[in-house]
Protein backbone atom coordinates (compact mmCIF):
# COMPACT_ATOMS: atom_id res chain seq x y z
CA UNK A 1 0.00 0.00 0.00
CA UNK A 2 2.47 2.56 0.55
CA UNK A 3 4.52 1.48 -1.93
CA UNK A 4 2.13 2.07 -4.27
CA UNK A 5 1.31 5.35 -3.09
CA UNK A 6 4.59 6.50 -2.08
CA UNK A 7 4.29 9.11 1.25
CA UNK A 8 2.05 10.23 3.09
CA UNK A 9 1.08 13.29 1.16
CA UNK A 10 0.22 11.52 -2.12
CA UNK A 11 -2.14 8.96 -0.13
CA UNK A 12 -4.26 11.70 1.25
CA UNK A 13 -4.28 13.74 -1.92
CA UNK A 14 -5.16 10.15 -3.54
CA UNK A 15 -8.21 9.62 -0.63
CA UNK A 16 -9.43 12.97 -1.06
CA UNK A 17 -9.55 12.28 -4.78
CA UNK A 18 -11.51 9.25 -4.43
CA UNK A 19 -13.76 11.51 -1.90
CA UNK A 20 -14.52 13.77 -4.79
CA UNK A 21 -15.37 11.36 -7.56
CA UNK A 22 -18.34 10.30 -4.68
CA UNK A 23 -19.51 13.48 -4.20
CA UNK A 24 -19.34 13.97 -8.09
CA UNK A 25 -21.17 11.02 -8.65
CA UNK A 26 -24.19 12.57 -6.07
CA UNK A 27 -24.20 15.64 -7.67
CA UNK A 28 -24.41 14.07 -11.42
CA UNK A 29 -27.51 11.85 -9.86
CA UNK A 30 -29.45 14.90 -8.19
CA UNK A 31 -28.60 16.78 -11.63
CA UNK A 32 -30.22 13.71 -13.37
CA UNK A 33 -33.39 13.36 -11.22
CA UNK A 34 -33.75 17.14 -10.16
CA UNK A 35 -37.66 17.98 -10.23
CA UNK A 36 -37.09 21.87 -11.80
CA UNK A 37 -34.48 23.28 -13.67
CA UNK A 38 -33.75 25.46 -10.71
CA UNK A 39 -32.28 22.29 -8.96
CA UNK A 40 -30.46 21.45 -11.69
CA UNK A 41 -28.56 25.18 -11.64
CA UNK A 42 -27.77 24.62 -7.98
CA UNK A 43 -26.32 21.21 -8.60
CA UNK A 44 -24.51 22.18 -11.75
CA UNK A 45 -23.01 25.15 -9.19
CA UNK A 46 -21.71 22.76 -7.16
CA UNK A 47 -20.52 20.31 -9.71
CA UNK A 48 -18.64 23.11 -10.38
CA UNK A 49 -17.49 23.84 -7.00
CA UNK A 50 -16.26 20.05 -6.67
CA UNK A 51 -14.56 20.41 -10.11
CA UNK A 52 -12.31 23.58 -8.73
CA UNK A 53 -11.69 21.48 -5.75
CA UNK A 54 -10.55 18.26 -7.70
CA UNK A 55 -8.30 20.47 -9.77
CA UNK A 56 -6.43 22.34 -6.22
CA UNK A 57 -6.05 18.37 -5.10
CA UNK A 58 -4.10 18.22 -8.34
CA UNK A 59 -2.47 21.12 -7.90
CA UNK A 60 -0.95 19.57 -4.73
CA UNK A 61 -0.33 15.79 -6.45
CA UNK A 62 1.47 16.45 -9.37
CA UNK A 63 3.12 19.94 -7.67
CA UNK A 64 1.69 21.73 -10.58
CA UNK A 65 0.89 25.05 -10.01
CA UNK A 66 -0.27 25.97 -13.31
CA UNK A 67 -3.29 23.87 -12.29
CA UNK A 68 -4.33 26.79 -9.56
CA UNK A 69 -4.49 29.12 -12.59
CA UNK A 70 -6.86 26.70 -14.02
CA UNK A 71 -9.19 26.59 -10.75
CA UNK A 72 -9.15 30.26 -10.78
CA UNK A 73 -10.76 30.62 -14.31
CA UNK A 74 -12.80 27.76 -14.17
CA UNK A 75 -14.45 29.55 -10.99
CA UNK A 76 -14.81 32.65 -13.08
CA UNK A 77 -16.77 30.62 -15.79
CA UNK A 78 -19.03 28.39 -13.62
CA UNK A 79 -19.89 31.88 -11.81
CA UNK A 80 -20.54 33.56 -15.23
CA UNK A 81 -22.85 30.37 -16.12
CA UNK A 82 -24.51 30.17 -12.51
CA UNK A 83 -25.51 33.59 -13.21
CA UNK A 84 -27.00 33.15 -17.07
CA UNK A 85 -28.57 30.18 -16.15
CA UNK A 86 -30.34 32.11 -13.06
CA UNK A 87 -31.19 35.29 -15.53
CA UNK A 88 -32.50 32.54 -18.08
CA UNK A 89 -35.41 30.95 -15.33
CA UNK A 90 -35.98 34.75 -14.30
CA UNK A 91 -36.65 35.53 -18.23
CA UNK A 92 -38.54 32.46 -19.04
CA UNK A 93 -40.86 31.95 -15.97
CA UNK A 94 -44.21 30.81 -17.27
CA UNK A 95 -43.36 30.55 -20.94
CA UNK A 96 -44.68 27.19 -22.33
CA UNK A 97 -42.04 24.68 -23.54
CA UNK A 98 -39.76 25.37 -20.82
CA UNK A 99 -40.07 22.64 -18.08
CA UNK A 100 -39.52 25.43 -14.90
CA UNK A 101 -41.90 23.94 -12.12
CA UNK A 102 -41.63 20.59 -10.67
CA UNK A 103 -43.05 17.49 -11.94
CA UNK A 104 -44.21 14.68 -10.49
CA UNK A 105 -41.98 11.80 -11.87
CA UNK A 106 -39.64 12.14 -9.06
CA UNK B 1 4.79 17.96 10.53
CA UNK B 2 4.23 20.20 7.72
CA UNK B 3 2.83 16.72 5.56
CA UNK B 4 0.34 15.62 8.64
CA UNK B 5 -1.36 18.95 8.94
CA UNK B 6 -1.69 19.37 5.14
CA UNK B 7 -3.13 15.41 4.95
CA UNK B 8 -5.64 16.36 7.71
CA UNK B 9 -6.36 19.31 5.67
CA UNK B 10 -6.91 17.47 2.69
CA UNK B 11 -8.67 14.54 3.89
CA UNK B 12 -11.46 17.30 5.87
CA UNK B 13 -11.60 19.25 2.93
CA UNK B 14 -12.78 16.59 0.97
CA UNK B 15 -15.05 15.11 3.64
CA UNK B 16 -16.68 18.47 3.88
CA UNK B 17 -17.08 18.13 0.19
CA UNK B 18 -18.92 14.35 0.64
CA UNK B 19 -21.37 16.29 3.10
CA UNK B 20 -22.26 18.79 0.34
CA UNK B 21 -23.09 16.00 -2.25
CA UNK B 22 -24.83 14.21 0.37
CA UNK B 23 -26.97 16.79 0.90
CA UNK B 24 -27.53 17.61 -2.54
CA UNK B 25 -28.89 14.19 -2.97
CA UNK B 26 -30.70 13.52 0.04
CA UNK B 27 -32.08 17.14 1.68
CA UNK B 28 -35.98 17.25 0.50
CA UNK B 29 -36.60 21.02 -0.73
CA UNK B 30 -34.35 23.65 -3.14
CA UNK B 31 -33.78 26.34 -0.70
CA UNK B 32 -32.28 23.19 1.78
CA UNK B 33 -30.61 21.86 -0.85
CA UNK B 34 -29.16 25.30 -2.08
CA UNK B 35 -28.30 25.90 1.93
CA UNK B 36 -25.90 22.56 1.83
CA UNK B 37 -24.68 23.01 -1.49
CA UNK B 38 -23.08 26.85 -0.11
CA UNK B 39 -22.05 26.31 3.61
CA UNK B 40 -20.51 22.87 3.43
CA UNK B 41 -19.16 23.34 -0.57
CA UNK B 42 -17.63 26.51 0.61
CA UNK B 43 -16.33 25.33 3.45
CA UNK B 44 -15.11 22.09 2.18
CA UNK B 45 -13.19 23.79 -1.00
CA UNK B 46 -11.92 26.21 1.50
CA UNK B 47 -10.08 23.43 3.28
CA UNK B 48 -8.70 22.06 0.04
CA UNK B 49 -7.43 25.61 -0.89
CA UNK B 50 -5.78 26.23 2.23
CA UNK B 51 -4.02 23.35 1.97
CA UNK B 52 -3.00 24.39 -1.55
CA UNK B 53 -1.63 27.42 0.55
CA UNK B 54 0.01 25.75 3.25
CA UNK B 55 1.59 23.42 0.61
CA UNK B 56 2.96 26.11 -2.03
CA UNK B 57 4.26 28.59 1.00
Amino acid sequence: MMEVFGDLRTLACAATLALLLVSMLLVLIRLWLGPSTADRVVALDLFGVLVVAMLVVLAILREETAALDVAIAYSLVAFLGTVALARFIRRHQGRPGTNLEETDDD
Amino acid sequence: MTDIFLSILLVTGGFFCLVAALGMLRLPDLLIRMHAATKAGTLGVGLLVLAAALYFA
